[in-house]
């Protein structure tokens, strides 16, 4: 009896979900920062979420905590820019105006790499390395920090980052059950039960995964700052920043961390000797041995592993659609659909949906 | 009170009050305080449902416990090759489902509405949610639900116990 009278309606009520998804879409689509910020806001709620709650649990309310961690972070934001800015901004610039320097450098150790090379090897028709490096360079815009920063701060304006963000941020933490609340009160009562558990199972499966892989990541570019800055390596902590960030980026990382690394050993003098090479990739080495035995294994856990070849797919995928921020974005991005599609498909299955 | 407005303001007021009251007679939010209990009426999701409407199926993972608030509502376990049994049914202020609270086991019966009939869900995620936060409230919780469950094993094994009774004569 029942079942007619839903196929009865079924049109319209088809009609009505398919109207309320399409409102929510064209929103986002037409506001691409609001949606960013959205996201944004998310995933800082998935952060911070487990510290709002463990001081909620010893009774203080969530409202006071979130906003005793706001001027804890703008204190430290404060401190940051105020002892680590002029030395990260001092070694960026340094790094921008010695760049054309670097490259004659380089023109010279490829040339004569290649002069060499064809002396002893008879018979062996190199191409001019130099401009084929230089080619594949700018083609991929690897070298030009200035885009990568002026595309990241087009994505989210200064007020976006320091006013609306923590504002829907606050909220998500807050009143996070709420909304989620008022959004299940959407879903029909046949669907109900299985939403209630897919929407919460899901969201820890997502928020484990972020959380563990920025506290890899963390790890990988704080040990690699550390040990560089230890040796003396100029610039070490862009090339710490570096290898956390290639962190995100699967069997890869440890090789994208580490070119950063090998061509400011090659290009200031004096440093460009095996042993330094040496000690240099052992630093890598242990980092990242200490990195996949101790801290992978537990901060992000084996749920996630991706093929190699889906990790090479994505990230060739991804530098097209969006260059560099595609590369680093697309791998946490198939991670998370993956835990979302699992999640998602042994509850259909046992709902017997699918 | 002739302004609709008042009149549904007033309803309203009443019909949460209403609320809270139906929520302290239920066992499983025994001990809770005044406040606790506001807390808990924001935590559940009203849901309503229509004659002969499924409210769970058996076998399908259990998502929470129900409360209801009115109509009625009917549990059926389907038997092998035969019409569905009807197990119990219940009221007004009677709640079902419990045992989906503790874990996400699959429901080992149908749930049914017998007529126009509005529940009150109270999911498991969200009582985890409350382990998480509260813990002094979400403790108040368990300590219930484990009397209920203690309460309804001396029940079965007192039926066995007749039943084994019961049969012994004979065989």
């Amino acid at each position: 009896m029942i079942q007619a009278r839903q196929n009865g309606h079924l049109p319209v009520r088809i009609g009505y979900y398919l109207f309320i998804t399409a409102v929510i879409l064209a929103a986002l689509f037409s506001l691409k920062q609001v949606a960013g910020a959205l996201l944004v806001s998310l995933i800082l709620s998935f952060l911070l979420s487990p510290v709002v709650s463990f001081a909620e649990n010893r009774g203080i309310p969530r409202v006071v905590v979130v906003l005793s961690i706001y001027l804890i972070v703008v204190a430290l934001l404060l401190l940051a820019v105020i002892f680590l800015g002029p030395i990260l901004s001092d070694e960026a610039m340094r790094l921008a105006g010695d760049l054309p320097e670097y490259e004659r450098q380089l023109e010279t150790i490829l040339r004569d790499l290649r002069v060499s090379l064809t002396e002893r090897i008879p018979g062996l028709d190199l191409p001019d390395l130099y401009l084929y490096v230089k080619e594949r360079l700018i083609s991929s815009g690897g070298f030009d920090l200035g885009s990568i920063l002026s595309r990241l701060s087009g994505l989210f304006s200064i007020i976006m980052i320091l006013v609306i963000i923590p504002i829907i941020t606050f909220f998500f933490i807050v009143d996070g059950h709420l909304i989620q609340k008022a959004l299940l009160r959407l879903v029909p009562n046949r669907y109900f039960e299985m939403c209630v558990l897919l929407v919460n199972r899901t969201g820890l499966a997502v928020q484990n995964y972020i959380r563990g892989q920025l506290i890899d990541s963390l790890y990988v570019g704080v040990m690699t700052t550390i040990g560089m800055g230890v040796i003396g390596l100029p610039y070490f902590m862009v090339i710490g920043i570096f290898a956390g960030l290639g962190n995100f980026i699967p069997y890869l990382g440890p090789v994208i961390g580490f070119i950063p690394a090998f061509f400011v050993t090659l290009l200031t003098p004096g440093w460009f000797t095996g042993a330094n090479i040496l000690l240099i990739a052992g630093i890598f080495i242990v980092v990242q041995l200490t990195e996949s035995a101790f801290i992978y294994p537990i901060a992000v856990g084996k749920s996630v592993n991706l093929h190699p070849l889906i990790v090479i797919l994505g990230i060739t995928i991804g530098g097209r659609l969006a260059g560099i921020i595609g590369m680093l974005v697309v791998i946490p991005l198939i991670s998370i659909v993956k835990v979302v599609i699992e999640t998602a498909s042994s509850y259909l299955r046992s709902y017997r949906i699918i | 009170m002739q302004n609709p407005v008042w009149a549904y303001i007033f309803k309203s007021k009443n019909d949460r009050q209403s609320l809270a009251d139906l929520l302290s007679t239920l066992p499983i939010f025994e001990g809770l305080s005044r406040s606790q209990l506001k807390q808990i009426q924001r935590i559940l999701h009203a849901r309503s449902y229509v004659k002969d409407e499924t409210v769970f199926n058996e076998t399908e993972p259990g998502a929470g416990l129900y409360i209801i608030e009115s109509g009625r509502v009917a549990i059926f376990k389907q038997v092998e090759d035969g019409d569905p049994i009807k197990l119990a049914e219940f009221v007004k202020g009677n709640f079902f489902g419990e045992l989906a609270l503790i874990e996400e086991i699959p429901r080992s019966a149908t749930a049914t509405a017998l007529e126009a009939t509005r529940l009150l869900a109270f999911p498991k995620p969200d009582l985890d949610r409350l382990i998480d936060r509260q813990p002094q409230l979400a403790v108040k919780i368990l300590y219930n639900l484990s009397r209920l469950v203690a309460q309804r094993l001396i029940e079965t094994n007192e039926n066995i116990g007749r039943m084994q009774g019961s049969v012994e004569p004979d065989g």
